[in-house]
């Protein structure tokens, strides 16, 4: 299974990908990413197990990003791979979505956002 | 007058024709503007009404070509259904071929006049409008064909005195397959049979050729146009085949008419010198056989149109370009209702914008099945592009009021910017492959379809949802693709050409992202004038 969703102390959601996140993969996550970004106001995702982000993972990070925002709440990225990373700044999702180096600066950006 | 200069002096009046006939045809069809179009597509309620309409508009555009893409772009953009108008562009080539009847009468001093009160409008600016300034050009351009024919005219006795001394007039006069090839490849080089017809004329007319020696020069003519039009198929759906099929079907019976008339006049020679045919002059019969083959092709064609274009449709494979350029929304009856008449369009619109991230499916890691190529998707979003554009025009052409005609024009913008994005994206499509040894290529497709992907959302939601989310995504990356740029020129591994393709992909991707960027906004801005109205 290429997610895993763990409850951590004060409200905190943490999403842990890992993996080829491609069509396959993207199908996996779809669902659980969805119910968490509708239910949750803060949500971190680990990315560091994850070695290939395909089109339809970066929409479902973008989904349930959206859904979270849109409930006044915020999500964090941490830990992507290099290739991961790359492909998250081009796609412009750091413009929204805070990209940190490990799981503590994660929780930190979580508090310190508007959200 | 040396043979050099004599034919430095027929090539000036030949340049002058060419000049003149381009001149006319470009002139005329932007003139034939939006009411003369409506006023065309309106007229062609029957067989009849299609005849006529198809002869009047060949007339004024002298061009079957502009006639096919106008009846084509009517088609596809579903203010005309399939079928009967497609013989129209077929009867436009008769009224194509008025063309070397005009040449055969003395229309000299008519063409001074002509060129001297044109002369006249352009110096003292008399051309202020478009329209006036078209209409001027045409009949400038109607004045320097029949000029340039009037100096071929006076050099023709000299040429032909030089050529029966070379023996060369008399060679020609009796290889009547060589006059039929000169005619083919008149015909070939102007893409117009009318105009060798009119070469054609201006020689039987100026006595250096005979009727029975010019006959064979506009049946070959006329057969080039039956190739001319096959060439054609290659490149068209199923309507354009069909209607070129149609006219390539005129042209072959027209062409065995004229083939006849040759037979005719090779068994008779005496019933078609100069005079004897209803008391026309030479070049006059060849401009009426050249129109009757033209009218015999036409009458042959409208009796075997239906099973020809049942033929067409069973011989063309399945046309997936053809069917995704097909408008699903742009119902030609909700023009009398604006706001009816825009809904439909920015519903045509989301459909075409729901199609952006299916472009980059090919180049993808993992591509879905059964999506079509991007080659078809970009040549079906460009026609559909043009048939959200060319619906809108028709609404203004009822002109609404002032909200509903800023929306149109709105929705034309985002229909433009909609159709740029097919092309960039097919682009950056055909380039990837060039750079698939490099993981950033990749990296920049998937990101690009996920973008792609929240536009279609955007765009299915019609503007109903906040864009803001979407176009802080869609913010600008000059930087990043600069450093991205930087990077790959010290990639030791990458060859000259995957940097090429990559640096291209970068720069369509900075573009991809302004022209979505712009078509979300339009999109919201359309969304709300509709709301509010």
């Amino acid at each position: 299974m290429p997610i895993m969703i763990e409850e951590l102390a004060d409200g905190v959601t943490k999403i842990v990908l890992s993996g080829r996140i491609d069509v396959a993969g993207s199908a996996e996550i779809d669902m659980p990413m969805s119910e968490v970004g509708t239910s949750r106001r803060a949500v971190i995702v680990d990315l560091s197990g994850v070695t290939f982000m395909a089109s339809l993972g970066l929409r479902s990070i973008v989904l349930a990003g959206k859904a979270v925002m849109r409930s006044g709440g915020a999500l964090v990225l941490f830990s992507p791979q290099p290739a991961v990373e790359e492909v998250i700044t081009v796609s412009g999702i750091d413009e929204l979505f805070p990209v940190c180096r490990d799981e503590a600066s994660a929780i930190s950006a979580l508090r310190s956002s508007p959200g | 007058m040396n043979l050099t200069s004599t034919l430095g002096a027929l090539l000036a009046g030949l340049g002058l024709f060419f000049i003149g006939v381009r001149g006319l045809s470009a002139n005329l069809v932007p003139l034939a503007g939006r009411r003369a179009r409506a006023a065309f597509a309106a007229a062609m309620r029957g067989p009849v009404s299609i005849a006529f309409s198809g002869m009047a508009a060949g007339l004024l555009t002298q061009s079957s070509i502009a006639v096919s893409w106008i009846v084509l772009g009517f088609v596809r953009a579903g203010v005309l259904a399939e079928g009967p108008a497609f013989m129209a562009p077929t009867w436009s080539n008769v009224g194509a071929a008025l063309l070397p009847l005009l040449v055969a009468v003395n229309t000299d001093l008519a063409a001074e006049f002509v060129i001297g009160m044109v002369g006249f409008a352009i110096y003292f600016r008399l051309d202020r409008t478009d329209r006036l300034r078209h209409g001027l050009e045409a009949a400038l351009g109607a004045a320097m064909l029949l000029f340039g024919m009037h100096i071929v005219a006076g050099l023709v006795g000299q040429l032909r005195e030089t050529m029966t001394q070379d023996h060369l007039l008399l060679l020609a006069q009796h290889a009547p397959w060589l006059l039929a090839l000169i005619g083919a490849g008149l015909a070939l080089a102007t893409q117009s049979s009318s105009v060798a017809a009119a070469l054609s004329v201006a020689m039987v007319s100026a006595g250096l050729l005979a009727v029975p020696g010019a006959l064979p020069m506009i049946a070959g003519a006329n057969i080039a146009s039956v190739l001319t039009n096959l060439a054609r198929l290659r490149v068209e759906g199923i309507p354009g085949r069909i209607v070129f099929t149609l006219q390539a079907v005129q042209k072959l019976a027209g062409s065995l008419l004229l083939a006849a008339a040759v037979a005719a006049v090779a068994l008779m020679p005496g019933e078609f010198t100069a005079g004897r045919w209803f008391g026309m002059a030479g070049g006059a019969q060849i401009a009426v056989l050249f129109m009757l083959a033209q009218l015999a092709g036409g009458l042959v064609t409208a009796g075997v149109s239906r099973p020809v274009a049942g033929v067409v449709r069973r011989l063309t494979p399945a046309d997936e370009a053809g069917s995704l350029s097909k408008p699903e929304f742009l119902l030609n009856e909700a023009l009398s209702d604006p706001t009816a008449a825009l809904d439909l369009a920015m519903r045509e619109l989301a459909r075409l914008a729901a199609r952006l991230p299916l472009l980059l499916e090919h180049v993808r890691a993992e591509p879905a099945p059964a999506v079509p190529s991007a080659k078809n998707l970009r040549n079906a979003g460009n026609a559909l592009s043009a048939a959200i554009t060319e619906y809108l025009t028709g609404l203004l052409d009822h002109q609404p009021h002032r909200d509903a005609l800023g929306t149109a024009l709105l929705l034309q913008s985002a229909a433009g910017n909609a159709g740029a994005l097919h092309e960039a994206l097919a682009a950056i499509a055909e380039a990837a492959p060039e750079a698939t040894g490099l993981p950033t290529a990749g990296r920049l497709i998937e990101a690009l379809h996920a973008l792609m992907s929240v536009v279609a959302d955007y765009a299915q939601s019609q503007g109903a949802e906040d864009p803001d989310f979407v176009l802080d995504l869609l913010g600008s990356r000059d930087r990043l693709m600069e450093e991205l740029r930087n990077r790959l020129t010290q990639t030791g591994s990458a060859t000259p050409g995957m940097l090429d393709a990559l640096f291209r992909m970068t720069i369509l991707f900075e573009r991809v992202l302004w022209l979505a960027g712009r078509l979300v906004v339009e999109i919201r801005q359309a969304h709300r004038a509709l709301a509010d109205g």
